[in-house]
């Protein structure tokens, strides 16, 4: 069609040949980035097959021990628990109740994810037997003093993302060599993310995440994500341990996962700010 | 002291979760057990009063059990404090002692129990429910257990609840040797201005509701007023505290935008002379990973309003109050170490005088079962002409060490 097109212009003045290059190379860029778009389509339906291989869980509890690594070694640690509800048509909600330290026990987190726009999140002082409404625009802040930013830990919509550069190669370290995944950057679509880009790797077999490198807003590579031991409960998959190495300050966080419960028959109602003075 | 007659109590806890981790129920207690040093910068203004330093020590344990589909809850809260110079100060309190039931959109609560309403930081206005344990601070966040029976209505619209809280509690004093003390002799019977005497039975309803990024709360209380005035006792030196009934509307809105809480309370207030209304209003700004993400910084501004009448309770039916005219400025400082070290200061300053003080407070944990805490108050000028409060002379820090278990 085009060189049909061309062809008959070839006839014409000089400012319609300039049109004709115009023409031409604007094809060629339409071309080129039909060719990134779909590979950022793919880059997304791979999210997307991330997303759909852990559906249908309904709701999770889940115990974990976070220790947080200081770069000389020394260490402390945490304890919480952690209570989510899959919501259909819109973002997932979850509780978080602090066991350890012992002088935040019985302080619980909620927060209503949403496919488009900022979480809301109350946090009950039990104390005072207080809820307080947070503002959840501090995504990139740290969650209870380790190198999980709230970012990191919070519900994973596919649509807080966009996608590209989708390839296939090794896993890499720790991983053994021989090792596939697929590999592609996404981009926080919120402002008030902490990263440029994340760069996730996820393995062929069975859509689970296996590794993420994080750049932060001056682009350097800050942190590297790696979800060890993945074992099967009924048809989820679950790491049981998360390793979080910051490259910038040479600090690490170790989450070991534990007691998993599945489909207990949770509802919306007990993820309401309602319902945090009654957890323990 | 009064309160070892009591501390028997003290051991019924560990009894029933003795015989509840014997049944293989879930049991589960936390507590703190917390010495205290509150040093005094001035003087005490009378010649009993205590001279600089004084020494307390607090303890408080939660106690909970909870059934297998957390449909019954039944929960335990004694509280101790025993105080080495003033002795009204030493007192035990049952925070809680109640039994919760749900079924499908209701629950129920009967029993002793505690529980907060409201949104501001410099003043809590419409917190109405449980009266304020005035032996432990200044603050009005200590509060003491409430006898209620409590039902909640759950529904995608909000939440409606209705209390009925038969026994109320009176507020306590500390003694001739401590701070903070009426600065009149008080008699132990207090006055009670209501139809039925102490025996008034206060009701509460509340419908509370979360719309986007607003929270809304109202409710409407018909009762007692928590906080007394004082009438003196005819022929005699002593004054009486005096409890009066009023009906109270009251409001809490809160709206989260990004790293904006806007706040509201409100409340509207008819049996003590003239109506009248109150609100604190104003916002919570916060700063988010300031100085390469070493803390998040938060700025609190809050304007006060009360339009009860009168500045001294002479000539006033109402209680009387330092939040007329003033405004708060504070900030807040919340730290990204593990030790979660955080400061909190501000000002208050009466707009209309010359009245002013400041808080202070600085927190740290030292280890997984120890935290420390320091808090400052500072008063400036003579607040108020009132007979029960006169904080000019107890500006004061205080240094408590907490350990958990």
């Amino acid at each position: 069609m085009l060189n049909n097109k061309t062809s008959d212009l070839k006839k014409c003045s000089c400012f319609s040949r300039w049109a004709v290059k115009a023409l031409v190379l604007s094809g060629l860029f339409a071309t080129l980035s039909v060719q990134a778009n779909s590979e950022a389509l793919n880059a997304e339906h791979i999210a997307q097959r991330v997303d759909a291989a852990d559906s249908g869980w309904q709701d999770e509890e889940v115990k974990a021990q976070m220790t947080l690594y200081a770069a000389d070694g020394r260490s402390v640690s945490r304890e919480i628990r952690s209570r989510s509800l899959e919501v259909s048509d819109d973002g997932d909600r979850s509780l978080v109740v602090f066991d350890q330290p012992l002088d935040v026990k019985g302080t619980v987190f909620l927060t209503h994810t949403h496919d488009v726009g900022n979480d809301d999140q109350w946090l009950f002082l039990p104390a005072l037997k207080r809820t307080k409404r947070i503002a959840s625009s501090n995504r990139s802040g740290p969650f209870m003093g380790s190198e999980f930013a709230y970012e990191d830990i919070s519900s994973e919509e596919v649509s807080r993302y966009t996608y590209d550069d989708l390839r296939s190669a090794a896993c890499g370290e720790p991983f053994a060599a021989e090792r596939q995944c697929h590999i592609y950057n996404r981009y926080p679509v919120d402002k008030s993310s902490g990263y440029t880009r994340q760069q996730v790797y996820v393995d062929q077999e069975h859509y689970r995440v296996l590794k993420i490198d994080y750049y932060d807003r001056k682009n350097s590579h800050q942190k590297t994500l790696t979800r060890n031991d993945y074992q099967k409960f009924g048809n989820y998959w679950r790491a049981k341990q998360w390793v979080m190495q910051n490259h910038l300050n040479q600090k690490k966080t170790v989450v070991e996962w534990s007691d998993w419960k599945f489909s207990s028959g949770f509802q919306l109602r007990d993820f309401e700010r309602s319902a945090l003075s009654r957890y323990r | 002291m009064k309160v070892m007659r009591y501390l028997p109590l003290l051991f019924l806890p560990f009894i029933l979760c003795l015989a509840g981790s014997a049944a293989g129920q879930g049991w589960q207690h936390k507590g703190k057990l917390v010495p205290e040093w509150r040093y005094f910068f001035e003087s005490g203004k009378t010649p009993q009063a205590l001279d600089h330093s004084q020494v307390s020590l607090r303890a408080e344990v939660e106690f909970d059990w909870q059934s297998k589909n957390a449909k019954q809850v039944i929960r335990f809260t004694p509280y101790l404090r025993l105080d080495a110079e003033d002795s009204e100060r030493s007192h035990l309190d049952i925070r809680e002692l109640n039994v919760q039931f749900r079924e499908g959109d209701w629950q129920l609560s009967v029993g002793i129990n505690k529980l907060y309403w409201g949104v501001s930081e410099s003043r809590h206005l419409v917190d109405i429910i449980n009266q304020t344990d005035n032996l432990d601070d200044i603050d009005g966040e200590d509060k003491l257990g409430q006898p209620m029976i409590a039902l909640s209505y759950h529904q995608d619209w909000g939440i409606l609840e209705a209390f009925y809280l038969p026994v109320f509690r009176e507020q306590k004093f500390p003694g001739p040797k401590g701070r903070f003390s009426p600065n009149v002799p008080l008699t132990s019977e207090a006055i009670y201005k209501t139809a039925s005497g102490k025996h008034h039975k206060d009701i509460a309803l509340r419908y509370s509701h979360t719309l986007g990024d607003f929270d809304i709360g109202t409710y409407w209380f018909d009762g007692i007023d928590r906080q007394p005035t004082f009438t003196q006792i005819p022929n005699s030196d002593l004054w009486a505290p005096t409890y009066t009934s009023i009906k109270q509307v009251a409001l809490d809105l809160q709206y989260t935008h990004e790293a904006w809480l806007w706040k509201l309370e409100a409340l509207w207030r008819e049996g003590q002379g003239n109506d009248f209304h109150a609100f604190v209003g104003g916002f919570e700004y916060t700063y988010y990973q300031v100085a390469s993400g070493r803390f998040d910084l938060g700025v609190l501004i809050e304007y006060l309003y009360d339009g009860r009448d009168g500045r001294d309770e002479r000539d006033s039916q109402a209680p009387i109050t330092l939040f007329q005219n003033d405004l708060f400025v504070g900030m807040r400082m919340g730290f990204h170490d593990t030790q979660n070290t955080a400061l909190l200061a501000g000002v208050m300053s009466d707009l209309g005088g010359e009245e002013r003080s400041l808080m202070l407070e600085f927190e740290r944990r030292m280890s997984p079962r120890w935290f420390m805490a320091v808090e400052g108050r500072f008063f400036q000028h003579g607040r108020v002409s009132s007979p029960q409060r006169e904080f000019d002379g107890d500006s004061f820090l205080t240094l408590s060490v907490s350990r958990y278990f």
